[in-house]
């Protein structure tokens, strides 16, 4: 049974127009649209790509800063840690004696050893200029070293 | 059309060398039996253009998602609905413009011999305009397009049983506001 028959007197039939010409027109018309609508989203998609592209660079470049930041803080960081350790221990231990100078004599005793071309006469004239402490010096001096002549002293 | 016909058809739209050619062919085999699906739901010729349009535009976009386990017609179909649907929940007013299009076909219903007749059919639309969404549809593919309730199972995925009775309460309701109109 038609279920045209469920109405009779009316069918089918429609009551509304449809403007001339447009089914000759409207199969290439939406082949167009479907076209271009092709094309844009093309375009949409390479310019998204793009994006995303540059988006994971600029994240990579400022993640690369930070970590950058983040290392140079660091050292600085233990840096100070460890300048003031130094300073702490060199304060607890004794600062280090200078060792005492010994100001050179006023009179050059090497100089006074001269070589035995030397005149017994300038010797003495040299002996006689030394400060009493100076002679004591330098018989301890002589007292000491292994290489003087015992005769010598005695004369 | 035959399966065939329409397998070969397919064929040629998925080919990137003869889409194009076989995207004409389709739309223009399908493209009347299609067009008044979606006028008798949206009743605006403007509207039912942009639908149709949009429906072959997904057809042609997506042919090669087409596993073949329907018609060819029976997916045409469901696409198109579905782009009703969309067009229902996009335009709230819709419904509003759609009485004032009939109300307007009424009053241009000059003095003639077909007069009563036009002024039916006229009617006879409001009536369906009047429908929930899901009647409205089964009603015009089961009344209009003559369909199988299996094949308009496939296109609206909803069981035979539900279907029929969605047909005979939309009848019914039909009958009902003709009578009140007469």
């Amino acid at each position: 049974m038609k279920q045209s028959e469920d109405f009779p007197g009316i069918g089918k039939k429609l009551p509304y127009q449809v403007p001339n010409d447009f089914f000759d027109q409207i199969s290439a018309k939406t082949l167009e649209r479907a076209k271009q609508q092709k094309r844009s989203q093309a375009k949409r998609l390479i310019i998204w790509r793009s994006v995303a592209v540059a988006a994971s660079l600029a994240a990579v470049v400022f993640l690369g800063f930070l970590i950058q930041d983040n290392q140079k803080a660091d050292e600085i960081v233990t840096a100070q840690k460890i300048k003031p350790e130094t300073t702490i221990i060199s304060e607890q231990n004794q600062p280090i004696r200078e060792l005492p100078v010994v100001e050179p004599a006023k009179n050059d005793v090497s100089e006074k050893h001269a070589p035995e071309t030397k005149s017994t006469e300038d010797m003495n004239e040299v002996l006689a200029d030394l400060s009493d402490e100076e002679l004591m010096q330098l018989a301890a001096m002589y007292k000491a070293d292994p290489f003087t002549d015992e005769t010598i002293n005695n004369n | 059309m035959n399966e065939s016909s329409d397998a070969l058809l397919l064929s040629l739209i998925k080919d990137p060398a003869s889409k194009d050619k076989g995207f004409l062919q389709l739309m223009d085999t399908y493209k009347k039996p299609i067009y008044w699906h979606i006028r008798r739901l949206v009743v605006s010729h403007e509207d039912a253009e942009d639908i149709l349009q949009e429906t072959f535009i997904n057809v042609y976009r997506f042919a090669d998602s087409f596993k073949g386990e329907s018609k060819v017609f029976t997916w045409l179909y469901r696409i198109a609905t579905n782009e009703c649907t969309k067009h229902f929940r996009k335009n709230k007013n819709w419904l509003k413009n759609a009485e004032l299009i009939t109300d307007k076909m009424l009053g241009d219903i000059s003095d003639s011999d077909n007069e009563n007749s036009e002024a039916m059919l006229v009617k006879f639309q409001q009536a369906i305009l009047r429908l929930p969404e899901k009647q409205r549809m089964v009603f015009n593919l089961r009344y209009y397009d003559e369909l199988s309730y299996e094949e308009i199972s496939q296109i609206m995925d909803s069981s035979v049983n539900t279907l029929k009775t969605n047909y005979h309460y939309a009848s019914e309701k039909i009958r009902q506001y003709l009578v009140e109109q007469a």
